[in-house]
């Protein structure tokens, strides 16, 4: 206080002093000590607070703190043992809510004993540094009640008992539990620990590994998993209504460990209801519940997803190897697709789409759909008779989702540049037929293909895709500007442009006259609108429609081949032709004619030829006619389409072969660009580099490119290093 | 419980004071015994003080006085001699009052600050010296840049 003004103080001894009576301490103690036991005697109402606590105040102040404080300790303790006493006393169930009455009493009363001191509280125990009262209270309690040698182990025993009770299905009072467990909590953390929830935790882990013994040899798998459940979820709620919060996480470890931890493997591989058999049977309630159990012990999630990926690729590789299956590709590869779809169901259902599950379903997949080297063939077939005629009449989006699916199955294949070059022959050949159901439906796989593999890989393919359009319009123009052809024969023209096509060269058969004079007029149609062209007829690839009348007077609209057309068109002008003459007018080539003759003379129901000798192959000496008594239930019959089959064994090595021979300049190519921008590179880092470029179109054969490496050598693309032998470099 | 606005205190020498309720409640002491339900008795207090009054008063004025005001009034309260400073010492610790207390120690400060050394402490306090010649030596020898 800065107070300016000075004052002259005075100076007086005091008066008073307090006097203080020697037997001043025990008497005030003694009043004290007697409110202490009307407290502990339910009389406290008698007593007057205020003067007690002047009593206790007074005694702190005139330095009789410590006389207060031990005589505290001493009351507190007899008070105690008494009580102990009559609790041991307490029979059977009766125990417990004795030990918690006097434990509220005690509460009460210790509540009060610290109102009365509370100026001890203050001052002279911070001082002195000795335990305040509210906590002598608890621990004095602790030593004389808990860890009396004859209760404490009565309580605990007791806890356990009920416990167990409550485990086996009685019902027990949980207020009551709540309340003890809490006067252990409130005794201190290692009280609660060492005096309940270590011997809880054993005896816990004791009991459900028995239970667990006694499941597993009753129980199938999916049963056991529902059991381990609502154990689970009962200890749980267990911890929720009467235990300390920390608990939770130490007892779902004892029974995560005991009953799903120690039983995983038998539990995966039990026959007839393990991991596999659920997953043939789509069980998704069982699986949901075995991926929430294992994720919470250690390699839980490990188990199951090998097991899913060994089994997988099992089935798979008997899928993709199964002689029966292999018949039918369209079969095949729906068999592929549903497979994919069960297990993406399961993925997402039953293990909450965990991306580790889908890397597994995908490496599986991509391993088995690989070990048959017709795969890429086959998936085209499927496409194909999708669009052929799979796809007819459904919806916009049921082609997108099936499209996608296809989609999902092609991006599995290592060698994808198979796929490319059959898929080219399969669209061919649909084009020109023109049995496609839709175009957009095509462009749309075109689309998602470009997205998977980049422009290059498709760049031939929406080539011929705009081929056909363009001849369309060229077609238009045509006739408009020819309109004396309306009558007699009509031609269809498609113009392919040669490099986008899957073209075999061939020889151009002699059309017949009718034809070759309509050929003429538009080509030279077509070259004066573009000059600098060449145009050549492909005659292997046409078709003809031709109307025909038989014997009898039946009519009938022939669906035919070019060849076959040439053929056909030749018995005009005679009835009788031998195999010699046929080919020499028509100079057909030979196999093909054979096949030609074979369809229309062999095959019932087609026969519109007659050959003689009646043999089912095609001599050089046979003769022909026109098979007067030719007879079919429909008007218009189809002769011989080319159809895309299977390739026979010859045509599966070529095409093989081709695919081989296009991929040497593609490996080449990426080479040049890898050593171009690195300049200088060891051998086992240019197969790596090789490798992952082209593995968006196939899986590159070291071999090969090491091959491939020693020609670009030799042609002084490279050279070695003169130190060292496996390093290259680039030359400009 | 302190039903009213106003609560009854009664002090050592019988004497009934009418306290009103926020006053009293600055008195540690009494609002713990307020909290207690139980029994009417506690809430009969006997103060041993007789200074209860002086101690009320100054509390009161406490809570009406604005700052400026306030130390220039407290020096003026606390102008009292040595015994009544005692009293009002031993009921501000007792009822446990922390701005009478505070207000109180300061001026005990005070005045030992204004005293010039050893000896007019222990007279103005009425302390004897319990030291033994040679410690009351020592501790000089020690304390000498203290100038006490």
């Amino acid at each position: 206080m800065s107070n300016q003004k000075k004052r002259i103080f005075q100076i007086e001894a005091f008066k008073n002093r307090v006097v203080v009576d020697p037997k001043y301490a025990e008497k005030t103690w003694k009043i004290l000590e007697h409110a202490i036991h009307e407290i502990y005697n339910h009389n406290a109402s008698g007593l007057s607070f205020e003067e007690l606590y002047r009593n206790a105040y007074n005694m702190v102040l005139h330095k009789f703190g410590e006389k207060l404080y031990s005589g505290l300790v001493t009351t507190m303790t007899a008070h105690l043992k008494e009580i102990s006493k009559s609790i041991e006393a307490a029979q059977g169930d009766l125990f417990l809510e004795e030990l918690n009455r006097k434990w509220n009493d005690h509460n009460k009363a210790l509540q009060m004993i610290r109102d009365i001191l509370m100026y001890m509280d203050r001052t002279y125990i911070p001082n002195t540094h000795k335990t305040p009262v509210h906590e002598l209270g608890l621990s004095l309690w602790r030593d004389n009640i808990i860890h009396s040698g004859k209760i404490q182990s009565r309580l605990l025993s007791t806890l356990l008992e009920l416990v167990h009770r409550e485990r086996t299905g009685e019902v027990i009072d949980r207020g009551l539990m709540r309340n003890i467990v809490k006067m252990l909590m409130d005794l201190g953390s290692s009280v609660y620990q060492e005096d309940f929830e270590k011997p809880f935790l054993e005896v816990s882990a004791e009991f459900y590994r028995r239970e667990s013994q006694k499941f597993i040899e009753c129980y199938d798998c999916g049963d056991y998993l529902k059991k381990a459940e609502i154990r689970l979820n009962e200890e749980i709620e267990r911890v929720t209504h009467y235990l300390d919060a920390k608990s939770e996480g130490k007892i779902t470890n004892v029974v995560e460990k005991e009953m799903i931890a120690n039983h995983m493997m038998r539990l995966v591989h039990m026959e007839n209801s393990g991991l596999v058999n659920m997953l043939l049977n789509d069980k998704h309630g069982d699986l949901g519940r075995m991926y929430n159990l294992f994720r919470r012990v250690p390699n839980g999630l490990a188990m199951i997803r090998d097991v899913m990926t060994s089994h997988l690729r099992e089935t798979g590789k008997q899928l993709v190897t199964d002689a029966e299956r292999l018949k039918d590709p369209v079969e095949y590869v729906q068999r592929l697709l549903d497979e994919k779809e069960k297990y993406d169901g399961i993925i997402s259902l039953a293990f909450s789409n965990d991306k580790t599950f889908q890397n597994a379903l995908n490496s599986s997949f991509e391993y088995f759909i690989n070990l048959n080297s017709r795969s890429p063939e086959f998936i085209s077939l499927f496409v194909d008779d999708k669009l052929r005629k799979g796809l007819k009449g459904v919806s916009e989006e049921d082609v997108e989702i099936i499209l996608d699916k296809v989609m999902m199955i092609f991006c599995y294949l290592q060698e994808k540049d198979v796929f490319e070059k059959y898929y080219k022959q399969h669209l061919a050949k649909r084009l020109l037929s023109g049995k496609t159901v839709s175009d957009d439906a095509e462009r749309s796989l075109i689309v998602k293909l470009k997205t998977a593999c980049g422009y290059q890989y498709t760049s031939k393919l929406e080539g011929m895709l705009t081929d056909m359009k363009t001849s369309q319009d060229t077609m238009q123009g045509f006739c408009s500007s020819h309109p004396e052809l309306t009558d007699g024969p009509t031609l269809v023209v498609q113009v392919l442009t040669t490099g986008s096509w899957p073209t075999q060269p061939s020889i151009t058969c002699h059309l017949p006259f009718e034809m070759s004079a309509l050929c003429e007029k538009f080509r030279s149609y077509y070259l004066g609108i573009h000059t600098g062209r060449r145009l050549s007829w492909q005659t292997n690839m046409g078709t003809a429609d031709i109307k025909a009348i038989f014997g009898k007077g039946q009519k009938h609209e022939l669906n035919v081949s070019t060849y076959q057309m040439c053929i056909l068109m030749l018995f005009n002008n005679a009835d009788r032709l031998s195999y010699k003459e046929i080919e020499q007018v028509t100079a057909i080539p030979a196999s093909d004619l054979k096949r030609c003759l074979q369809s229309m003379a062999c095959v019932k129901g087609k026969n519109v030829l007659r050959k003689e000798p009646m043999s089912k192959d095609i001599g050089e000496d046979d003769s022909f006619f026109v098979n007067e008594k030719f007879a079919s239930k429909f008007y218009k019959v189809k002769v011989g389409t080319v159809v895309a089959q299977k390739e026979s064994e010859p045509e599966k090595q070529e095409t093989r072969q081709r695919v081989e021979e296009d991929r040497k300049p593609q490996i080449e190519a990426a080479v040049v660009r890898i050593m171009k921008s690195r300049k200088v590179l060891d051998h086992n880092n240019i197969i790596a580099e090789v490798t992952k470029q082209l593995q968006s179109r196939f899986l590159a054969n070291p071999t090969e490119i090491k091959k491939r490496i020693e020609s670009l050598i030799e042609r002084e693309f490279l050279e070695r290093d003169n130190s060292d032998r496996k390093m290259y470099r680039y030359l400009a | 419980m302190l039903s009213s606005k106003n609560s009854a205190l009664e002090s050592k020498d019988n004497e009934i004071f009418e306290v009103e309720e926020s006053i009293a409640i600055q008195s540690e002491l009494i609002k713990t015994m307020a909290t207690m339900v139980n029994s009417k008795a506690y809430v009969n207090e006997r103060n041993q003080m007789g200074c209860w009054k002086q101690a009320n008063y100054h509390v009161e004025q406490n809570n009406k006085i604005v700052d400026e005001e306030l130390s220039d009034w407290e020096s003026k309260f606390f102008e009292v001699d040595m015994d009544d400073l005692h009293e009002l010492f031993m009921a501000a610790n007792y009822l446990e009052i922390e701005s009478l207390l505070n207000g109180v120690a300061k001026r005990v400060a005070d005045i030992i600050k204004a005293c010039m050394n050893v000896e007019v402490i222990r007279q103005t306090f009425g302390i004897n010296n319990d030291f033994a010649a040679q410690q009351e030596e020592e501790i000089r020898k020690l304390n000498s840049w203290n100038h006490i």
